[in-house]
């Protein structure tokens, strides 16, 4: 080999090396950079956090700074989504308790579309600064649900984001449906099939959508976008932060709806349609994913932890969110289940619907009569020497 | 997707990550050209994502892009090979024709339908209040521009007809100026083509701190505002003097930080991927006449519109008449150009009288040198500036979601009669925008006067890069706490 050859090979290689080392040392300043970048924008946010005020989410927001002032004096709580916060009447709740000698003074924590985490966030917040014990938290069944909507401008998604609760929604997400374990063993050739295709479509694509989607609002949790704005806009009169009668007449949580609104033609049909493909094949109460069966026990745990006791209900709808306790894992959670037309037929008659989904004035009183009636039932079984 | 969603900056994260992961200048431009065309049908282009179906009425559109780009290509060939000055004419003509036709057919046929139904209602004869609707895709008068200043440029032989199809097609469809300009010049951008881009080249804190400054101009303080402008220009009626005056300064605000923000972040963009745009603004507010206004601001399209129209209208080569007549249709053109809206036409033809003046008062020497005492800079930026405002807002008073109407004009003159405190104060007290708004827009003045006077130093090119990425990363968190919830599109996206 000429000498020249292996000098130039040398030279080739102590020039890679050199190149490489300079790559490497570039790299590692980069991650260096990227780094503190993250570290500074999260860190000052978690510093600027505390100081903020509550996000102006029309109801959330009034609920709980009436609970921080006045907590004390309920010792009972209804959480759930519309179907509570417009179908629970504290007021009447409470006449009818009092009367049974199982005195109550409770506040409808309800709002509009909450489901899991957001009310496991809400009922936190709730019971944060709370000294006094609480009876009961009567609470809504709903599985935990990861929504891919509403991302773009809503404070609404946000707000209840953080690592805890997008940790509820990244785990059900990851979790993996016996359907799912049914679809993998059928036979290869089968992915070809159409019906297959658009079943994983579905899955899978709403599950890579659903993790950008709950990352994009645990980040924008984790920066405080827009809650400096949100002040702003109270500053210069705009809208976000104009109160809401979200308290209620009563100042007990509950909003009643406009007490002339009927359920519509459509409404029934579709209603009716529901009730009789019920009373065909009635609908087992099911157990959830296991995330929605720990997500039950973390607000079981909750309310035990303020001294309380959870009762779960489940609405008065013949289609949707059937979920129980599962006693296997050891729980003791009582269950009103409403969802039957034929055991409460008159929460599903005509004059007491709003629409598919919801109870009118009057159908809300027999609702909440129906409730009480139900809570007193189980209480005096448990009170029982 | 916008620049300011989230999903603009993944996007772009891939698009950065993987063109300087590319070795070969081709490879680059074949992956921006496609990425481009993705980014540009993601404003025409989704899917349901529980059924996997595309859903889209105008997926046509980027092929619309490419139609328009073939056809350039094919434009500058010929004319570069034609044998006669006559057929050099003609191909040019014929790109003139297309580019123009094209879009005519998506900004101004509905308008002109409804104008010659409402001239023939006018002068007697009998006509249909036919109304024609037609959905404007975004960017159409971008490109178009971009695209007819290659085939002129290659018509007056400032430049070879480009004979790589790739890159005459990056050029037109290059994602951060595809939709809202700067409108770039062929021979600006297609040389930056023929190299490989060298990131040790590339000034990224530079790009870093202007994108942030575009994001900044455009979420906390265009959208900021935007809740308070758009309700009062909604429904002037409503708003007594003072508001008329607050929504009118405002959205002088509003637009300079929506359209000059846009750009801002458009021209980091591309910088990261190591090429350089034309700059658009250049402190608009603070020019001293309405010339200096024009050097100033949208200059990719006050240069455009003086180097293809004026000039090829004959510019000043004539008498005094014939260039005011060019300066007036110049304007009037640049008007309509943002849409097919007489309201327009007025605003361009009030900068056009503007300018006409301006040079009336360049021709009284005298008069001028003595007024030009120590108060005259300051006092002619307050005039030129009030002089803007007012006509922004023939600019704003139209309504582009509704079909077009003398409603306009009406709307334009109560704002001016309003805060001119012409016309009585019927409804004040009814809805009011808060004084307080007055406090900001003297508070974003200042800091723009400071930023125009160099205050803020460039201290952040001077500090170490762990001190650079920390600085950034606080500042970000600060601008993300003042971003508004709610974001509105970009404005000059509607034109």
């Amino acid at each position: 080999m000429h000498p020249s050859s292996t000098s130039n090979s040398d030279d080739t290689v102590g020039a890679l090396s050199a190149d490489a080392l300079s790559r490497g040392s570039r790299g590692l300043r980069t991650l260096a950079a990227w780094l503190a970048f993250g570290a500074a924008l999260f860190g000052s946010a978690a510093l600027i956090r505390p100081s903020l005020p509550f996000p102006p989410v029309p109801t959330v927001r009034e609920k709980l700074a009436w609970l921080s002032e006045h907590g004390g004096d309920y010792d009972t709580l209804f959480m759930g989504s519309s179907r509570a916060y417009n179908a629970i009447l504290p007021d009447l709740f409470d006449r009818l308790t009092a009367e049974a000698g199982i005195p109550t003074h409770s506040f409808n924590l309800g709002v509009n579309a909450m489901r899991p985490p957001e009310d496991d966030y809400v009922l936190e917040q709730a019971l944060a600064n709370r000294r006094q014990p609480l009876k009961y938290g009567i609470v809504m069944s709903i599985p935990v649900i990861v929504r891919t909507d509403d991302v773009n401008g809503s404070r609404r998604m946000a707000y209840w984001h953080d690592l805890k609760r997008s940790g509820i929604v990244f785990r059900e997400i990851a979790e993996i449906s016996d359907d799912e374990r049914r679809w993998w063993k059928q036979p290869w050739n089968d992915v070809f099939k159409p019906e297959w295709r658009q079943r994983m479509w579905s899955v899978y694509l709403g599950k890579a959508l659903g993790i950008h989607v709950n990352a994009t609002l645990l980040a924008g949790h984790a920066a405080n976008i827009g809650r400096g704005a949100d002040w702003m806009d109270e500053v210069f009169g705009g809208e976000a932060f104009k109160p809401l009668g979200a308290r209620g007449e009563r100042l007990d949580g509950y909003d009643r709806h406009a007490p002339d609104e009927w359920i519509s033609d459509a409404d029934w049909d579709a209603l009716s349609r529901q009730i009789q493909e019920y009373n065909k094949h009635p609908i087992v109460p099911g157990f959830g994913s296991n995330e929605s069966q720990r997500e039950l026990r973390r607000k079981q745990h909750l309310i035990e932890q303020h001294g309380g006791r959870m009762i779960l209900y489940l609405p008065p709808d013949p289609k949707t969110y059937q979920l129980v306790a599962d006693p296997l894992l050891g729980s003791d959670i009582p269950v009103l289940n409403f969802g039957n037309p034929s055991v409460y037929p008159e929460l599903f008659q005509r004059e007491n619907r709003r629409d598919v989904a919801h109870l009118n004035g009057p159908g809300s009183e027999i609702f909440t009569t129906l409730l009480a009636e139900e809570f007193i039932k189980i209480e005096r079984d448990r009170l029982k020497p | 997707m916008l620049f300011v969603e989230f999903r603009f900056f993944e996007f772009f994260l891939v698009v950065f990550a993987v063109y300087w992961t590319l070795r070969k200048n081709e490879a680059r431009l074949t992956w921006l050209l496609a990425t481009s065309y993705v980014f540009y049908a993601a404003f025409f282009v989704g899917a349901d994502v529980f059924t996997g179906k595309l859903q889209s009425a105008h997926w046509w559109f980027p092929l619309m892009l490419a139609a328009s780009t073939l056809m350039d290509f094919v434009v500058g060939l010929r004319i570069e090979s034609a044998r006669t000055e006559v057929s050099r004419r003609v191909w040019v003509f014929a790109s003139v024709c297309a580019n123009i036709g094209v879009l005519v057919y998506f900004k101004y046929a509905g308008f002109l339908v409804q104008s010659a139904g409402a001239f023939a209602e006018w002068i007697g004869l009998p006509a249909s209040r036919h109304t024609l609707s037609i959905f404007l895709p975004v960017g159409v008068s971008f490109y178009t521009f971009q695209s007819l200043s290659y085939t002129i440029e290659v018509y007056r032989r400032h430049r070879p007809a480009e004979r790589n199809l790739l890159k005459l097609a990056t050029f037109i469809a290059f994602f951060p100026q595809l939709v809202a300009g700067p409108i770039v010049r062929a021979n600006a951008f297609l040389p930056q083509l023929e190299s490989k881009r060298r990131w040790s080249d590339v000034d990224v804190r530079g790009a870093l701190v202007l994108f942030m400054t575009g994001f900044v101009k455009k979420r906390c303080v265009s959208d900021l505002v935007a809740p308070f402008v758009d309700p009062y220009f909604a429904q002037p009626e409503s708003y007594g003097h003072l508001s008329a005056l607050t929504a009118i300064l405002l959205y002088a605000v509003q637009i300079y930080c929506d359209f000059s923000g846009y750009t801002d972040m458009a021209i980091a963009a591309a910088r990261l991927l190591g090429y350089e745009l034309t700059i658009n603004f250049n402190f608009p507010y603070f020019a001293r006449d309405i010339g200096d206004f024009w050097r100033r601001w949208h200059i990719s399209l006050s240069t455009w519109l003086r180097d293809y129209l004026y000039i090829s209208l004959g510019g000043n080569r004539g008498s005094k008449l014939f260039t005011c007549r060019n300066l007036m249709l110049t304007m009037i053109l640049g008007g309509l150009w943002h849409g097919s809206r007489w309201t327009f036409a007025i605003w361009g033809a009030l900068h056009g009288v503007a300018l006409v003046a301006q040079r009336e008062w360049a021709a009284w020497p005298r008069v001028a040198s003595r007024l030009r005492s120590a108060m005259y800079p300051a006092l002619s930026t307050v005039l030129t500036f009030s002089f803007v405002c007012v006509c922004w807002v023939f600019f704003r008073a139209a309504d582009l979601s509704a079909p077009m109407s003398g409603d306009d004009f009406r709307r334009a003159i109560h704002i001016l009669g309003s805060a001119l405190f012409l016309v009585p104060d019927v409804a004040a007290g009814s809805s009011e925008l808060s004084p307080r708004l007055l406090l900001l827009f003297a508070g974003l003045a200042a800091i723009h006067w400071l930023n125009y006077r160099r205050v803020f130093s460039t201290w952040w090119r001077k500090c170490s890069g762990l001190a650079f990425a920390l600085s950034y990363g606080c500042l970000a968190e600060l601008i993300l706490l003042f971003v508004p919830v709610k974001y509105a599109p970009f404005i000059y996206f509607q034109f």
